[in-house]
This record gives structure tokens, C-alpha cells and sequence, in this order.
């Protein structure tokens, strides 16, 4: 499948980010949406109760844990969307092109590949690489993450070398 | 987000069903669609998604308007939900005498919400998310068949009503009989050329002559789709369903896989164009003028509510599929606007003939209740003067009586027709719609003009409709009627949506 060509407003760090580097480049905005999301949660389900009681106070407490983990997940599905945004282009990214330029310095410095090693041959490289990439794009529906060090992050590792 | 809480739903049903009530279940199911609904719109970026994006190896795709719907969807499937709110009336806790007190008075006479009622429709809703984005015929048959077994199972959820069980086989015999077409309209194309992908037959399309081959499959697939939408001359299933399952499912199963399969058919579409295929359009046309006349004559002579709203379904497809057969930007923006007002209109009914049933029985008329007969809803203009004018303003609204929401749908529609020549279809739809408003007035004349007969209630007790449900009503209503006052952010975001469509 061709990778479609998308031009950005800002400049590209990655485009199909590890799921640990999405985590690892969170921002503070993105901790207090993950705080927001898992708080919003039960205080919907209490305001529900608030407005239609359906029984004693005391039977809410299993209710409330589920919409509260329910909304931690939907929280951090929020905030991995909000930073992989970031390390698309699609939003300002000063902060993380900078963190990105001196993570991959380092590691080449130090002799690592950039994006990790893999066990994976080339062809499943780009099989893992095709399932994931843009995915956060349908969050809504189905979570899917990177969990693969293929090679296909649609940026120039040359790049890296330049900035040295 | 949604396949997520599906998951753990399965396994919270399963363990903690004793702890956890079900009206809970659907709060929380309430909770996700919201959130849901947020990381769709989170990524709404028009300017890059442009003609789309490609997802999961390429059997999805995001394209500005799946993004858009996938919101929508999650707005008014969380609306939906809401209903089952009612089954808390009764159950709450009242200070009597500084004592607090159960009012279990009501409790276990209204039809209760089951715990897997939200787990179902959380599937529907995956289905109908994964069916507006799918780019694959594999990818499209798994999504309409996931949305279409979760309704089928939301049909027959209610095991001890003989009626929602045998609509529900009905719905579930037909509804595999309109999946086979799609299944066999699939395997031809695939047949024919190999391809799978939509990508991969738009391209062999735009570059060979005409293959009526593949003209057919795909005729075959929207005959399916059109089967799947009620729309006439496929539509008769529509009715026996719809009346046979409780109102609280009706209202799913009209307003929700409509709004997914139309908008497939219309992000389908562009394939047809590139090929020029005239029978796609003759096929939409006729099927639109169909659900026009059968929609509006079959309506006319009910008397059961639900059946009546089920040729009003009928009927107003007919103007979608009127819309969709045109295809211009015009048109599109028109057939946006129009699912959209519909649908909020066709919800907010939902509510208020759900809220009569429960104040029905609090009056002590629980053979009324829920509202089977248009009959039955007389004089409540008396009993319920807000809820009437609420009923009244949104049946005046599908009308299309000026200046509710539901005119400017018709008029955008009917624009669209006849600047692209379709007059005669364009008379047709106005005659239709002339017609079809007898049946609303004649509700509206049975709610506030026919006497209230009923004189030996007995007020078992004094409970109202529910806080959210109120809300609802309150809010649709007044979004009905104060839209012409700003139209611009919804009219707006129509015509955005179109010209992605049109020019990426």
C-alpha cells in the first residue's frame, strides 16, 4: 500500500512512533488530560446518579471503579493521540523536535540504531509498520499502538547525522 | 475506545453483574461513547486527512467525513442510551417524614434496561464506525455484518415478548437475505478482478471503458445496502420489526444503522462516478422515488404508532436516497444536513412517546403504556400540555413545515433536485411530503383536539418524566425550533465536509 504523503504545518519526527516513545514525550498538558479523563469518568456516572437515583449510595462504588478505569483508559487514549500528534507535524512540536534531536544524537553516539532493534525481517518490519501507522487516527473505535522497532518512521536517519 | 469497553464490559458483566446494576452498565456505556466521540473529533483536521488517509494495512480509511459521522454517531448513540434512564423511575430514595423511604412502588413494571442492552449497542456502534471507514470489501462486510448481528440480537434482547422475538427473527432472516446480496456482489467483483481493496478498484475503473461486470456486482451490493436502509422496494420488513420491539430498541434500530449505511453508500459512490454508470443513479432514483409513494400512502392508513413512524422512516429515506442519487456538492451538503436534523428529530419522538408510556402508567393506565395506538394518545394535550407541543413541534418539523429544522432539510433537498433537473422527482417529493403531513396532523389533531376519554385512573404515583429525558426533549425541541436563528455552525460544517468530498 503507497504511504500517503501528508504536508504538514510542522516538522515530521516520526510517523509511526513506538508506543514507549509516544509515552516518553508526553507533556504535562497531555498528563492533565490523562488526569481529566480518568476523573471525568465518575464524576458523569455520579452526576447521572445525582440527577435519576437508582439505588443506595453505597452500591456505587463498584460503578465508579469501572467508569474510573474505563476513563483513565480513555484519558490515555486522549493524551498518546495528542502527543503522536505532535510527532506527525500536525501540531506545534518545538519542544519534541528538540527532544527527538538530541535522543537520536545520542544514540548514534553511542552506536545504537535509532529506532531500536529488531528481530523481525523486513518484510514483517513493514507488515507491523502498515498496521500501525496512522492508527491513532481511529482511536475511537479500535486502540491500536506500535509495539514493533521496524525501520518505516517516514523521516531521513541522515538527518540525525547532519545535526551531529 | 469502544472496542476497548467492549472487552471489559464482557468481563464485567460476566464478574460483577450481582454488584454493578445494569442502569449503571448503561451509564457507563453512556460514558464511553462520549469519550469515543471526543477522540474522533480530536482529529478532525480537514486541511490534512484531505481525500483520506489509509489505516490498518489500508482496509480503513479516515477521510474528514468518517470523522465527522464517527462523532455524530457516538452523539446520538449516547442520546439513545439515555433512554434507558426511564427504568429508574421508582427506584430512587424519597425523605418521608425525615425517613428516607424506597419509592419501590413502580419498581419492576417498566421495562427494565438488561445489562447486555449497552454491551450490544457498544458492538453496533463498532460496526458502524469500522463501516463508515472501511476500504476493503472484507473489511465492509465484517463491519456491516458486526453492526448487523448486534441489531439483530438488540431486536430479540427482550426474550419474554413474543412480538420483539418474532421481529427479531424476521429482522435477522431478512436482514442475512440482504447480506448474501452484498456477499455475493463482493465475491463477483473480487471474482472479476482480483481486487479487494476500494483503492484498487477505483483505479482499475478510472482507467479501463465501461465493465458492466463489475456494474453489476456493485449493483448488487448497494441493492443490499438499500435492503439493510429500509428503503422501498425493499423496505418490508421495516414495519413488522419496528413495531414488534420495544420502543426503547425501536428507537436504535430506525435512527442508528441508517445513518452508517448512508453514509457508506455515500463514500461508495465516488466509484461509480469515476465510470459513469448511469444504473447506479436510475437505481437510487427509483428506489428513492419508491420510499417517497410507498412510505407516504403506506402511512396514511395506520393507526399504530410505530408502524407509522416506520413508513415515515420509509419516506424520509426516500429524500436521503433523492440527495445521494444527485451527487452534486449541493446535493451532499443537503443529504448531510438532512441525516443529521432526522436523526435528532427522530430521537427526540423517541423520548417523548417513551415519557407519555411511563406517565400513562403512573396514571394508572398500564394497558396504554408503552403507546401502541395513536388512539391512545388522546386528549394528552390536557395531561401533558409540554410534552404534546414537543411532539407536536417535531411531527411539524418531519413535516417540513416552516421555520423548523425539518423544512430547511426538505427545501436544500428539493433545490438540489430541481437545479439538476430532477423535476419531475422534485414534484413527486413535494406531493409526498404534502401527503405525508395528514398522518402527522392527524396524530397532532388525536393529542390536543380528540377528548380525554379515560375518567377511572388511579394515580398509583406522582412521578414525572426523568431529569435526562426531560433535558433530552428540552433540548432537541428548542434546537428544532431555534435553528433559524443560527444556522450557520451546523449549515457551515455540512458544506465543509462536502467540499472535502468534492475537491481533495
Amino acid at each position: 500500500m503507497p504511504i500517503k504523503d501528508v504536508e504538514t504545518p510542522y516538522p515530521v519526527i516520526d510517523k509511526d512512533p513506538h508506543f514507549f516513545r509516544v509515552v516518553r514525550y508526553f507533556r504535562p498538558s497531555d498528563y492533565a488530560a490523562l488526569a481529566a479523563g480518568t476523573a471525568a469518568a465518575p464524576a458523569i456516572m455520579l452526576g447521572f446518579e445525582k440527577l435519576n437515583p437508582s439505588g443506595p449510595a453505597k452500591a456505587m462504588r463498584g460503578p465508579l471503579r469501572l467508569a474510573g478505569f474505563l476513563g483513565a483508559v480513555g484519558g490515555f487514549l486522549i493524551a498518546y493521540q495528542r502527543s503522536s500528534l505532535r510527532f506527525w507535524g500536525w501540531e506545534e512540536n518545538t519542544a519534541e523536535v528538540e527532544k527527538d534531536k538530541a535522543e537520536m544524537a545520542q544514540r548514534i553516539a553511542e552506536g545504537k540504531p535509532l529506532y531500536g532493534e529488531s528481530q523481525l525481517s523486513p518484510y514483517l518490519q513493514s507488515v507491523a509498520a502498515g498496521n500501525s501507522r496512522n492508527a491513532q487516527l481511529k482511536f475511537n473505535a479500535i486502540p491500536w499502538f506500535n509495539f514493533a522497532n521496524h525501520d518505516q518512521h517516514g523521516v531521513e536517519a541522515a538527518k540525525y547525522n547532519e545535526t551531529q | 475506545m469502544v472496542l476497548f469497553s467492549v472487552l471489559t464490559m464482557i468481563v464485567a458483566i460476566a464478574l460483577f453483574s450481582l454488584r454493578i446494576s445494569a442502569i449503571n452498565f448503561n451509564r457507563i456505556a453512556i460514558i464511553v461513547l462520549i469519550y469515543s466521540g471526543f477522540l474522533a473529533y480530536n482529529t478532525i483536521y480537514t486541511d490534512l486527512v484531505g481525500s483520506g488517509i489509509g489505516v490498518f494495512s489500508g482496509l480503513f480509511q479516515i477521510t474528514a467525513i468518517t470523522q465527522s459521522i464517527d462523532v455524530f454517531i457516538c452523539l446520538i448513540g449516547a442520546l439513545v442510551l439515555l433512554l434507558g434512564e426511564n427504568s429508574t423511575i421508582g427506584t430512587g430514595t424519597s425523605l418521608k417524614d425525615g425517613v428516607t423511604v424506597k419509592q419501590s412502588s413502580m419498581i419492576g413494571k417498566y421495562l427494565p434496561v438488561l445489562a447486555e442492552y449497552p454491551l450490544i449497542v457498544l458492538f453496533s456502534v463498532l460496526g458502524m464506525s469500522s463501516l463508515i471507514s472501511s476500504s476493503d470489501l472484507v473489511s465492509m462486510f465484517l463491519s456491516i455484518e458486526l453492526q448487523s448481528f448486534a441489531v439483530y440480537i438488540l431486536a430479540t434482547i427482550y426474550r419474554d415478548s413474543e412480538s420483539a422475538t418474532a421481529a427479531g427473527l424476521k429482522y435477522f432472516l431478512l436482514g442475512s437475505l440482504s447480506s448474501a446480496f452484498i456477499l455475493l456482489g463482493s465475491s463477483l467483483i473480487y471474482g472479476f478482478t482480483g481486487l479487494t481493496s476500494f483503492e484498487g478498484l477505483y483505479m482499475l475503473c478510472s482507467t479501463t471503458t465501461s465493465n458492466h461486470a463489475i456494474e453489476i456486482s456493485v449493483l448488487l451490493i448497494v441493492v443490499g445496502l438499500l435492503f439493510k436502509v429500509s428503503a422501498a422496494p425493499f423496505h418490508n420488513w421495516a414495519p413488522d420489526v419496528y413495531d414488534g420491539v420495544p420502543t426503547m430498541v425501536m428507537s436504535w434500530l430506525v435512527t442508528m444503522p441508517k445513518i452508517s449505511l448512508l453514509v457508506f453508500i455515500l463514500e461508495f459512490q465516488g466509484f461509480t462516478q469515476l465510470s459513469n454508470w448511469s444504473s447506479w443513479t436510475y437505481l437510487l432514483l427509483i428506489s428513492s422515488l419508491l420510499s417517497l409513494m410507498i412510505g407516504t400512502i403506506g402511512g396514511l392508513s395506520q393507526y399504530r404508532i410505530k408502524r407509522l413512524l416506520a413508513y415515515s422512516t420509509i419516506s424520509h429515506v426516500g429524500f436521503l436516497l433523492l440527495a445521494l442519487a444527485i451527487n452534486s456538492e449541493e446535493s451532499i451538503e443537503s443529504f448531510l444536513f438532512y441525516l443529521i436534523q432526522y436523526s435528532l428529530t427522530n430521537v427526540n419522538v423517541f423520548f417523548i412517546l417513551i415519557a407519555f408510556g411511563y406517565l400513562l402508567h403512573s396514571r394508572g393506565l398500564a394497558p396504554y403504556s408503552p403507546v401502541q395506538f395513536i388512539n391512545q394518545l388522546k386528549g394528552q394535550f390536557q395531561m401533558n400540555p409540554l410534552l404534546g407541543i414537543s411532539l407536536a413541534i417535531c411531527l411539524f418539523s418531519m413535516a417540513g413545515i416552516p421555520p423548523l429544522v425539518g423544512f430547511f432539510g426538505k427545501q436544500m433537498v428539493l433545490y438540489s433536485a430541481v437545479h439538476n433537473g430532477n423535476f419531475f422527482l422534485a414534484l413527486v417529493a413535494i406531493l409526498t411530503s404534502v401527503v405525508s403531513a395528514a398522518y402527522y396532523l392527524r396524530v397532532i389533531k388525536v393529542i390536543h383536539f380528540d377528548p380525554y376519554t379515560v375518567t377511572d385512573t388511579n394515580v398509583v404515583n406522582k412521578e414525572t418524566v426523568t431529569t435526562s429525558s426531560s433535558l433530552v426533549i428540552a433540548t432537541l425541541t428548542l434546537l428544532l425550533i431555534f435553528f433559524i436563528f443560527n444556522p450557520t455552525p451546523l449549515l457551515n460544517s455540512a458544506h465543509l465536509i462536502t467540499l472535502s468530498l468534492f475537491y481533495w
